[in-house]
């Protein structure tokens, strides 16, 4: 992960203060650290993570569907060398969810801690995925745990300090509908990267290092199908999941064990969503673009 | 204004918008077949001259002959030149166009064996003889046989890859060279015919019209109206009507719209209490429906049943043609309120194996080996909330009701699949008559919407306080009251004399206004949240703020209502939270 950061360039105090901190908090649950499938590209959100996670704050990330949150999320707790604990953020999640609850074992009621809980002990990264999802309620149990205290209050339990590697990384979509704001009081302990639209040279190098095999010409084309259906959703003319960059992806792995292109991208693309006139829509598009017979000997050098 | 586009025209709207990488705007021209299917590669070009030329350019140019007998023939030739100059730019970075472009070709000389007589005769020749010119060179095949004018044309029509500055003149100086247009528009002499009877029966369907309020019921079919200048208001034939027979009206309006939905003490009651002050000596009338031409008492009324069927067919036929659009509309719209419900939804307690511990129920794992002995929180899917839908159903919508009732059903359909008890009404005036026609009732066919149809009047202050007797009973504590409107009260029924109009005056402008204003006001009070989608002329806009205040969404196009009103009753369900 280190030489990939030197590769893009991040700054070399701030890789220092990587290594730095990787000495002094030495790893812990191996198999929890991720191993990511994908690198985040953009050297500028890269050196303000980094920059903002060094410095002992917790995160936001912001932005629209396929713009990274997750995958820089995740390279994130590589790059620290943490074990990570991802919670999902839905409504019905609560407190409890959250910290942990107690469950009846051998005739008696024991604790059983939740993710944040295991995530302070062990000074893990917890990714809070779309965290404007829960309700705030259920959010205030983490106030105090993502303020200067670093401390997490369990109900009927111990007060539990945060081990110092300890960071959290939340996630949202502003303006996806029916999801709230963040209060006030939970945006305060964040400090927010508003994460960019990936750029055409960084898909292209995406691409590139992902199908090293598919030719430049095509590359292009895959890297340009992928802005087109981003704007089509921006227009509101299709709903938000065929646009999937690990589904294009995907479907350029089926192109190389040779599905030809049509169905390989309505298979990673068109049939993420089920509604008809959508997908015809997403056709169109792909017609505009990608002939839809291209076979593997096509589209990949040999 | 944006018009209403059937499903396939929004489809080529998309190839155009995916070509510009643009969203949003109108293009000057769509291309599409005789038999409805889409020419991608047409609609991609028409595109990337938006792309590369702009948009003020190329409607410039085109309104350079706009009106022009030849205009046409222009259009087309116009187009061809567009088409080479916008290819060659766009190739680069699309390279599939060209085969694009020789898919298009094939097809067009594919298409020449399925054309009829009338589609020969209706082609320019020299259009034609330009598109073959073109669509040959591009297959690699032999040019058709031409004139050496037309040689040199065709040839001239090849434009290069030309910057936005050299384009548009290079197109009107080739135009000129070859006497094809100098700069003047010159229009075709203008033919005026008067037409009565049964032949300007045939013309008031297929001709845009302008619509009349009248005091007797009857479901027309304008084509098209102009929104801003509205309905004319003619009470000069109301009156007319008005001064025949009054006692007649009720059995009129039973006729017309079927048997009342309440019994007559309790519609008597009703009238007492609402028909007073200026809605003095009007009457109230809900029902569920008009009578099919069999039911109905006499020819008057029997009339007014098959076109009444007739438009129930109209909208369920235009909601078919477009169902692949509507529907996609329908799941969008549900997905909306669905995650807001979710989101906003109130929590609810459960017994569970884990949670918080219940000490009360602790004996049972001991005794009972019921290890449920903790609660948990859980959301509750219960909406908690219905829907009242009133549609304007009077004459100024007659042009559009085919997309009301669409989108109506819309609306009902998606609310339906959230599980939220929805009731679509439709409310008319006629003879002093305040309508009220319950289309689908909480837990109805969400089908029954497509029986909606527009005539007569709108009194919409009696109308509010009429919904807001129907709302007393609904399956649900709170409710939300939502109205398509224009914000122009009107009715043939005047105010009568005295209080503050101590001479009477027309129901309309102002006091109209205020009187419904007024009664929005007293619906709130009593805990109905009712909110408005406003399409009409801007001049009613300070009206439609008036009567509705904060919550009005104003739509340009009928299209929008669903969604317009989805968006309404999101901002309603986090107040309701």
């Amino acid at each position: 992960m280190l030489s990939f950061l030197k590769e893009e360039g991040v700054s070399p105090e701030l890789l220092e203060g990587l290594e730095w901190f990787r000495r002094d908090h030495p790893a812990e649950l191996p198999e929890r650290v991720p191993a990511p499938q994908f690198h985040y590209y953009g050297r500028e959100v890269w050196e303000q993570a980094v920059a903002a996670l060094l410095c002992g704050k917790n995160l936001l990330l912001t932005g629209g569907k396929a713009t990274g949150k997750n995958v820089l999320a995740e390279n994130l707790a590589a790059a620290f060398g943490r074990p990570a604990w991802n919670v999902s953020f839905h409504v019905n999640l609560d407190a409890s969810g959250l910290v942990g609850m107690d469950t009846f074992a051998d005739g008696q009621v024991q604790f059983r801690p939740g993710p944040i809980c295991r995530c302070a002990q062990h000074g893990g990264f917890g990714i809070l995925d779309e965290i404007n999802m829960a309700k705030n309620e259920a959010l205030a149990v983490l106030h105090a745990a993502l303020d200067f205290r670093r401390v997490l209050d369990i109900p009927g339990y111990d007060r539990l300090s945060m081990a110092p590697a300890t960071r959290f990384i939340a996630t949202m979509n502003y303006g996806y509908a029916g999801t709230r704001e963040l209060n006030e009081a939970l945006a305060s302990r964040f400090v927010v990267i508003q994460m960019p639209t990936i750029s055409p040279e960084n898909l292209d190098r995406l691409l590139e290092r992902r199908c090293p095999a598919l030719k430049k010409k095509y590359r292009q084309q895959f890297g340009q199908l992928f802005f087109d259906l981003q704007k089509k959703c921006e227009g509101g003319e299709i709903s938000t999941k065929p646009l999937d960059l690990r589904g294009l992806l995907d479907a350029l792995d089926l192109m190389a064990a040779g599905v030809p292109s049509g169905p390989a991208l309505d298979m990673g693309i068109t049939n993420k969503t089920s509604d008809s006139y959508e997908q015809g829509l997403i056709r169109d598009v792909m017609a505009a673009r990608i002939f839809p017979r291209l076979t593997r000997g096509e589209l990949f050098e040999p | 204004m944006s018009a209403h586009r059937t499903a396939g025209q929004r489809r080529a709207l998309n190839q155009v918008w995916n070509g510009a990488g643009i969203y949003g705007y109108e293009p000057l021209f769509l291309s599409m077949n005789a038999d409805g299917t889409l020419n991608l590669y047409l609609n991609t070009i028409v595109g990337c001259v938006r792309k590369w030329y702009g948009e003020e350019g190329p409607s410039r140019l085109f309104e350079a002959w706009a009106g022009d007998r030849r205009q046409t023939l222009l259009d087309d030739l116009a187009w061809l030149a567009l088409e080479s100059a916008a290819f060659q730019r766009e190739l680069p970075h699309r390279p599939i166009l060209a085969d694009l472009r020789r898919a298009y070709a094939a097809d067009f000389f594919d298409r020449e064996h399925t054309l009829s007589r009338q589609e020969w005769m209706a082609k320019n020749q020299l259009s034609y003889t330009m598109q073959s010119a073109r669509w040959k060179a591009v297959l690699g095949r032999r040019p058709p046989v031409m004139t050496p004018y037309e040689k040199r044309l065709s040839a001239a029509l090849e434009l290069g890859p030309l910057g936005e500055r050299e384009l548009f003149s290079a197109i009107l100086e080739l135009f000129a060279r070859f006497r094809l247009f100098d700069g003047r528009s010159r229009p075709p002499p203008v033919l005026r015919f008067h037409l009565t009877g049964k032949w300007a029966g045939v013309m008031t369907r297929l001709m845009p019209t302008e619509i009349v309020h009248t005091d007797v019921a009857s479901v027309g079919h304008g084509a098209g109206v102009d929104e801003e200048s509205g309905p004319r208001l003619d009470t000069r034939r109301a009156k007319i009507r008005l001064k025949e027979n009054v006692s007649s009206d009720r059995k009129y309006i039973e006729s017309c719209f079927g048997p009342s939905l309440l019994p007559e003490r309790e519609l008597t009651a009703i009238e007492q209490k609402l028909c007073t002050g200026i809605h003095l000596g009007c009457h109230l009338w809900y029902t569920a429906g008009v009578p099919t031409p069999e039911q109905a008492p006499n020819g008057e009324a029997r009339r007014l049943a098959q076109q009444a069927q007739l438009q129930q067919e109209r909208n369920r036929a235009a909601f078919g043609a477009d169902s692949a659009l509507y529907q996609n509309a329908i799941r969008s719209l549900t997905e909306q309120i669905q995650n807001c419900l979710q989101v906003h939804s109130q929590a609810e307690e459960e017994n569970a194996r884990y949670g918080r511990l219940n000490s009360r129920r602790v004996w049972r794992a001991v005794v009972l080996s019921d290890q449920r002995v903790f609660t948990r929180r859980t959301d509750s899917s219960r909406p908690g909330f219905t829907v009242d839908l009133l549609l304007d159903a009077s004459s100024s919508r007659m042009h559009c009701q085919e997309i009301i009732a669409a989108q109506g059903y819309i609306l009902a359909e998606s609310l339906a699949r959230c599980g939220v008890p929805v009731r679509v009404s439709g409310f008319c005036s006629l003879r002093g008559y305040t309508i009220l026609r319950v289309l689908k009732g909480f837990g109805e066919n969400s089908r029954n919407i497509f029986r909606y149809f527009a005539t007569g009047w709108n009194r919409d202050g009696l109308v509010l306080q009429a919904a807001g007797e129907l709302l007393d009973s609904p399956p649900e504590q709170k409710r939300l009251l939502l109205l398509l409107t224009d914000a122009s009260p009107n009715d043939s029924h005047r105010i009568p004399p005295g209080g503050k109009y101590p001479f009477g005056r027309d129901y309309a402008d102002a006091p109209a206004v205020e009187d419904a204003a007024r009664e929005v006001r007293a619906l709130r009070r009593r805990g109905v949240r009712v909110g408005a989608v406003f399409m009409g002329p801007n001049l009613n806009a300070p009206a439609a703020e008036t009567i509705y205040g904060q919550s009005l969404a104003r739509i340009r196009s009928i299209d929008q209502l669903a969604s317009a009103a989805g968006r309404l009753i999101r901002a309603e369900i986090q107040e309701l939270e």
